[in-house]
């Protein structure tokens, strides 16, 4: 093969420049910068700790990013949609009067009862509607019902609101969750016995309104006004972004009361019971012997204890002072359960890391064992105590959660995500955002951490293999 | 040459196609990874004839394995196999469906692994893992398979193997579960074995055993075999022939003899001379490290590290020189035009 | 075999003793006196229930009662359904919860192999990022809210279709148990999908799964017998959690969908600060967990040969 000779002979001298032997490996970086940059590689990690950013400057700056009082209950504006601030007319609620329109005819019975005639507004506001029509010849008595579109038929007429109960009634008044927006109120005149099947129907579209006293309550109207009927005046009512809760209170203010306190619990736990885990493991760990086999055997038994049932009893055994909110005695009581596991974590990681030669090699030197501890341990297991405190942090806040929701966490006036929950739980099927805030904030929080402690044991990962 | 030399060797070379095995022409194997495309395989070269013993050697990360798995088709998803073909028994099995694959393979070809206590399923018992290749090739009673996976134990010197046939892998030694291994891999008779480094990871004293047995086994059956080793003791007790491999390329391929007692290429010598000192990992002992498959050199592989390295040797692909029929080497030494045509023990 | 039966039995006791005694002691702290509250209770239930608990006694003497009538299995009276034994209530509420529970254990156990079985099939591809996206939502919700999202749905569902497809609430057919045994088991599944998953990829990178290969064997039996044999193994250990997981989670869905389990009774008697239901079904309750943990150590002793024969 290949031995034609038409190669110059100086191909066949030796190789003068050579490359030298690629000996040198390429140096690791150091812990943080190389974090860093597995991390900024990783979209997860970069929408977790945006996500998780923003919910602590929401958390912090609270009632400075939305002034209201997430404790001020407007019943007049209980369980809204989200509303924007608008003007409304003060008005002074009175007893309703109803209009009576007694005459012969009303008294004999009618072969058929005809539809109601001259369907009137009287009042149209968010505080009250009030309508009148004509007497119905041979009624006892008329139902009213109200749809947010035009009924097609008789069986479209909508929500029942109630039926007239003097003898000759002819008006009704209905205050029931009013919006300024168009509401078809059908009137169905009855014999007492049976309804017709011809109604008459009113679309009436209320201007916000919100009533005298509660107005002097909220400071928007000075407390010695008494008549705003003959001077009527408006006041500006504040925007409710995402509507209110069912007693009237402002829900994106709850919102982030409510992460304050979520937060703070989760945060405050995972570290304190991190912490208390590496110093318990640590010690452990490097004891040795017969202290470090006590140690464990206490956390064994921390550990064997039924996790949420100790969390409801040490709830319970901490009690509830008056006045108090409940958030430091579920934080003692998170940090009192949860601290073995990272102990016994730390601990292994100190027994493996005590066989590498560097430690020896620092104790030889004379190294005492806080320095050890301190300079070769800690910033070793560093790695690993992120990831423990990542996903310490959602399990803290699942906890909080349901110890809110059975009503054994945060209590009232204070609020937490849970808390909020638990209520918008009961109000779901009337005006489930109550429900569906709380949660989505839960949720996300609770994703984006563990979206973080995902990324960053993939990164932490990937540093060991290399 | 006289005309009945010359029909001789004709005739030779008619049985020799009759009697080829094995066949890889050109085997070309890329592998994706995050850092990018690995080389793993640059056009590599190889006949296997019916009962012959070829030892496969080279550093580790040369491409053995990969070589092993492609006539397998055992490739992992991430590897491919870009160009080249491979012949077994006259079939081209490039494009074997997993059917084809699933006859021959267990059936005509057996496999024996480098680690035998992680290539054994822990959750099941020995004597099934043996039974169940058995059942899958050759149509045998539940018993029946039973009985012939304990006759291969006894065949392989275990002790007690009709217990041994019921216990799990963690009750066995390295030893004997690499025996269980073999017991196997020969189960159904297989006209080719390719045994991996089939005693990197077991004591030294078993590692007598296990190649006795393997001798012995090929002495009885006739089966063809494909040793991979990076223990160069090992290829002169077993192998008829020898290919060495560096950087993903077979740089040299000859009589066991040959190449043992006049290396051709300058890697060949450095390996011969390293063996002895450090049998198990000579790796430290030539100085210096593989290329980078992910960028290989144009020109030859062992350059950065070879004492003998001319101004061609970069000069783009080495041709492979045959020294005779049986001997080839890629090096440039060989060549007719260099005066320095004896590589040196020396390196 | 036998002997780690016998040494887990011991540990289990001697655990369910400290439950026992953490419970007593927790419960002792509550500020005040458990009977001083100002539950309406009749004089006469008042007089036994001292007497029962020796609350008039030292505190060494109360503990030892304590115990002695928790050996006797006798967990005492409640405080707010008058004459109404703990034992009474366990005993008519547990089978309700256990059977809830069981029900989805297993939606959680054979959920979680198919998903991660086809999301380890499908690997990087659309279905195993679906999956995977489902997972760590499922992971990420409340039960309650889970619960909460599911009643609203079906009861749109319900009224739009006319008919009850499923009941969100009640207890008696076995269509009642489908959407909260559903509810309970989802983050289960959804924990238990991702575990399936990446113990069905490292085994599929297993040397013995390349020696079945190189056996011919086929992809069926490959599959079933020898990854998806292996990879169950790490699913099994975490059913001892699981079980704990689904036991409290209990709790919360008996209250949403009104089952009369004995999760909803704890909750209530919790929130009527009932001591004597709260101790009596605590330490049933750890006792029961324990129990757990060491039935499916021993399964998986029975299923790992490793450990049977080892042991
Ligand atoms: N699964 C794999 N993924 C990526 N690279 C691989 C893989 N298997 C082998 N390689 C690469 O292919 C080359 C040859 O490997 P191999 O055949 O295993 O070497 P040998 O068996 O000779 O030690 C090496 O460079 C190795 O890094
Ligand atoms: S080709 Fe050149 S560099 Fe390569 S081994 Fe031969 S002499 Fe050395
Ligand atoms: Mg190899």
């Amino acid at each position: 093969m290949n031995t034609q000779s038409n190669i110059p002979a100086e191909l066949f001298e030796p190789a003068v420049a050579r490359p030298t032997l690629d000996v040198a490996v390429a140096s690791a970086l150091p812990f943080w910068p190389a974090l860093r940059r597995q991390l900024r590689s990783d979209a997860r990690a970069i929408v977790s700790l945006l996500v998780i950013f923003i919910l602590v400057i929401a958390a912090v700056a609270g009632r400075g990013l939305w002034p209201l009082d997430p404790a001020q209950q407007i019943l007049g504006s209980a369980a809204q949609g989200s509303m924007r601030a608008q003007r409304a007319l003060v008005v002074r609620t009175t007893i309703d009067e109803p209009i009576i329109e007694l005459s012969p005819a009303a008294l004999l019975p009618a072969p058929q009862l005809a539809s109601p005639q001259h369907l009137q507004v009287l009042e149209a506001t968010t505080e009250r509607v009030k309508f009148r029509w004509k007497l119905v010849a041979g009624a006892h008595s008329y139902r009213i019902y109200r749809n947010t579109h035009a009924p097609r038929d008789h069986a479209d007429l909508g929500l029942p609101l109630g039926f007239t109960t003097a003898r000759g009634q002819v008006s009704f008044s209905d205050g029931l969750l009013l919006r300024p927006r168009d509401y078809f109120y059908s009137v169905v005149a009855s014999d007492g016995a049976d309804e017709a099947k011809t109604f008459a129907t009113l679309t009436i579209t209320p201007q916000p309104a919100i009533g005298l006293l509660e107005a002097q309550l909220q400071g928007l109207v000075a407390a010695d006004v008494h008549d705003v009927t003959s001077a009527p005046q408006t006041v500006l009512l504040p925007a409710h972004p995402l509507g209110t809760d069912h007693l009237g209170r402002d829900l994106l203010a709850r919102l982030l009361q409510g992460a304050r306190v979520s937060l703070f619990i989760a945060i405050s736990a995972a570290l304190l019971y991190v912490a208390l885990g590496l110093v318990y493991g640590a010690v452990a760990g490097f004891a040795g012997g017969a202290i470090d086999h006590w140690m464990m055997r206490i956390a064994d038994f921390v550990i064997a204890l039924p996790f949420l049932l100790f969390m409801i009893l040490l709830r319970i055994a901490f009690g509830i002072a008056p006045g108090e909110s409940g958030v430091m005695p579920l934080v003692i009581a998170l940090v009192l359960l949860s601290w073995p596991s990272t102990a016994r974590l730390v601990r292994g990681q100190v027994l493996q890391l005590r066989e590498e030669p560097y430690i020896s090699a620092a104790q030889l030197a004379g190294a005492g064992n806080l320095y050890i501890i301190f300079r070769h341990l800690l910033p070793n297991m560093l790695g690993v105590i992120l990831v423990t405190l990542a996903f310490a942090i959602p399990n803290a806040i699942f906890t909080e959660a349901f110890l809110s929701f059975i009503g054994m966490g945060v209590t009232p006036p204070a609020t937490s995500w849970g808390a909020m929950s638990s209520d918008g739980v009961q109000n779901l099927l009337i005006h489930p955002t109550e429900l569906i805030w709380p949660a989505l904030c839960i949720s996300v929080t609770v994703l984006a951490f563990n979206l973080l402690g995902d990324a960053l044991r993939d990164a932490l990962d990937m540093k060991v293999q290399r | 040459m006289s005309e009945s030399a010359s029909s001789v060797e004709l005739s030779n070379q008619a049985t020799a196609a009759a009697n080829q095995l094995l066949r890889i022409d050109q085997l070309t194997v890329h592998i994706n990874t995050p850092h990018g495309v690995v080389q793993a395989l640059r056009g590599i070269d190889l006949q296997l004839r019916a009962g012959e013993a070829l030892a496969l050697v080279g550093e580790s990360g040369s491409g053995k394995s990969i070589t092993a798995l492609s006539i397998s088709g055992l490739l992992p998803e991430s590897a491919a196999m870009v160009g080249g073909d491979i012949f077994f028994a006259q079939q081209r099995v490039n494009e074997f469906d997993q059917r084809a694959w699933n006859k021959l393979r267990g059936s005509r070809i057996g496999m024996v692994f480098q680690n035998p206590m992680s290539s054994f399923n822990p959750s099941m018992r020995v004597g099934d893992q043996i039974a169940e290749v058995l059942r899958a090739h050759r149509d045998l009673s539940k018993t029946a398979a039973r009985l012939r996976s304990v006759q291969l134990l006894e065949r392989m010197r275990i002790a007690d193997a009709a217990a041994r046939a019921h216990q799990y892998p963690f009750e066995f030694s390295g030893g004997m579960l690499q025996r269980a291994m073999i017991a196997m891999a020969v189960a159904c008779e297989p006209q080719l074995l390719i045994a991996d480094e089939p005693t990197t990871a077991l004591d030294v004293t078993v590692q007598a055993e296990v190649l006795d047995l393997l001798r012995e086994l090929r002495r009885d059956s006739g089966m063809a075999l494909l040793l991979i080793t990076h223990d160069l003791g090992i290829v002169a007790q077993i192998a008829d022939r020898v290919a060495v491999m560096y950087a993903g390329q077979i740089i040299e391929q000859g009589p066991v003899g040959a190449l043992l007692h006049a290396p051709a290429h300058p890697y060949t010598a450095a390996l011969q001379a390293a063996a002895p000192t450090i049998a198990q990992d000579f790796l430290q002992a030539i100085p210096g490290t593989p290329p980078d498959l992910t960028n290989p050199p144009s020109g030859c592989g062992f350059y950065a590290r070879c004492k003998h390295a001319m101004r061609i040797c970069m000069d783009g692909a080495v041709p492979n020189f045959e020294l005779n029929a049986q001997h080839a080497s890629r090096c440039w030494l060989l060549h007719p035009q260099c005066k320095n045509s004896e590589p040196s023990v020396d390196v | 075999m036998w002997r780690y039966i016998l040494r887990r039995l011991l540990s289990g006791v001697v655990t369910i003793w400290f439950i026992a005694t953490a419970t007593f002691f927790a419960m002792h702290f509550v500020p005040g006196d458990p009977l001083s509250s100002e539950r309406a209770m009749s004089p006469e239930i008042r007089k036994n229930l001292q007497i029962k608990y020796g609350l008039d006694q030292p505190l060494a003497h109360q503990y030892i009662l304590f115990l002695r009538n928790m050996l006797h299995g006798d967990f005492g009276i409640s405080f707010t359904q008058q004459n109404r034994r703990v034992n009474d209530i366990i005993r008519e509420h547990f089978p309700v919860s256990a059977l809830l529970g069981i029900v989805s254990l297993i939606i959680a156990t054979v959920g979680a192999v198919l998903w991660g079985a086809v999301s380890a099939h499908y690997r990087r591809r659309w279905p195993d990022s679906a999956i995977m996206l489902l997972v760590i939502v499922a992971v990420s919700l409340p039960g309650f809210v889970t619960a909460a999202l599911v009643q609203w749905l079906v009861l749109a569902l319900n009224r739009q279709w006319g008919f009850t497809v499923l009941p969100v609430a009640g207890w008696g057919t076995w269509k009642h148990l489908l959407l909260p045994a559903w509810v309970l088991g989802l983050s289960t599944m959804a924990y238990m999908t991702r575990l399936m998953r990446a113990s069905l990829l490292e085994v599929a990178h297993a040397d013995y799964l390349r020696t079945a290969r190189a056996k011919g064997l086929s992809a069926h039996r490959i599959f079933f017998r020898h990854q998806l044999r292996n990879a169950l193994l790490p699913v099994i250990t975490v059913l001892g959690p699981a079980i704990a997981a689904i036991t409290t989670g209990g709790f919360v869905v008996e209250l949403m969908f009104a089952i009369p389990g004995l999760g909803r009774y704890f909750v209530e008697a919790v929130q009527q600060l009932d001591y004597t239901v709260i101790m009596g079904t605590t330490v049933f309750y750890g006792a029961f967990l324990v129990l757990m943990v060491l039935l499916v150590d021993i399964i998986y002793g029975v299923v790992d040969p490793r450990i049977r024969v080892a042991r």
